[in-house]
């Protein structure tokens, strides 16, 4: 569906915090012309006021705001750190993030069910952490 | 009796799309029928708006104020949803 583009996959040197984490796994979409450079302060706010939603299991964060908070184009980017990232909050941690840009309400979901169903399957969460490019990475998206 | 479950996060598209999802499979797997699923925005969160709201675990309390409430630590894992959802089912009788 072409919603993840395979310059958008990368695996990166963890951060020394979360807020830093998400401004680097926002960083493809800002750079590919999909958010504006507001996007990403969004997302932090939200967290900061909300607490981190945007984990959606053990490792992995999905990465999102409204549209209005700065999106251009639907599409998703995705970063591999090494470590976990903690949260703070809720005792969550997370080393997989998938960056959404929504423009409306529904141009995103088809993705998202296929994200949902590869991140059900513990050991394949396992194979994509262990990845060890981000060819290897891609590979694991390459669908959505 | 619960018809309508409302999942939702901070920003309505994203999380509680996931959640929506996995409610519904869980809700099929559990042989429950009849009851609708949706997702929203935290400010959609209000008493009446649905008999069951699902968010992530750090958004419980606000869903608590709304009415019966059930907090995810993982969104995407089927099995903690469907244990969840059973235990408040069967609560209701």
């Amino acid at each position: 569906m072409g919603l993840l583009k395979r310059e958008n996959v990368q695996i990166c040197e963890t951060p020394g915090n979360w807020r830093d984490a998400i401004k680097i796994s926002v960083l493809p979409l800002e750079q590919g012309g999909y958010v504006k450079s507001c996007y990403k302060e969004g997302i932090i706010e939200n967290v900061e006021k909300l607490g981190p939603y945007i984990i959606i299991a053990e490792h992995i964060a999905l990465p999102h705001a409204r549209p209005e908070q700065g999106t251009i184009e639907t599409q998703i980017s995705i970063t591999l750190f090494r470590q976990d990232i903690e949260f703070e909050g809720r005792e969550a941690s997370a080393r997989l993030f998938v960056a959404l840009a929504a423009k409306d309400n529904n141009s995103h979901l088809d993705a998202l069910v296929q994200i949902s169903e590869l991140l059900s399957d513990e050991d394949t969460v396992g194979q994509i952490l262990a990845s060890e490019d981000a060819a290897t990475l891609y590979r694991y998206f390459e669908r959505i | 009796m619960i018809k309508k479950i409302m999942c939702f996060c901070g920003s309505g598209l994203g999380t509680s799309f996931v959640m929506e999802m996995n409610v519904k499979k869980a809700l099929k797997n559990l042989g429950i029928e009849g009851v609708t699923v949706d997702h929203s925005t935290i400010d959609d969160v209000v008493q009446g708006a649905a008999d069951l709201f699902i968010c992530s675990a750090d958004l419980l309390p606000n869903a608590e104020k709304a009415g019966k409430a059930i907090g995810l630590n993982n969104m995407v894992a089927v099995k903690e949803i469907q244990e969840k959802l059973k235990e408040v089912f069967e609560g209701e009788g």
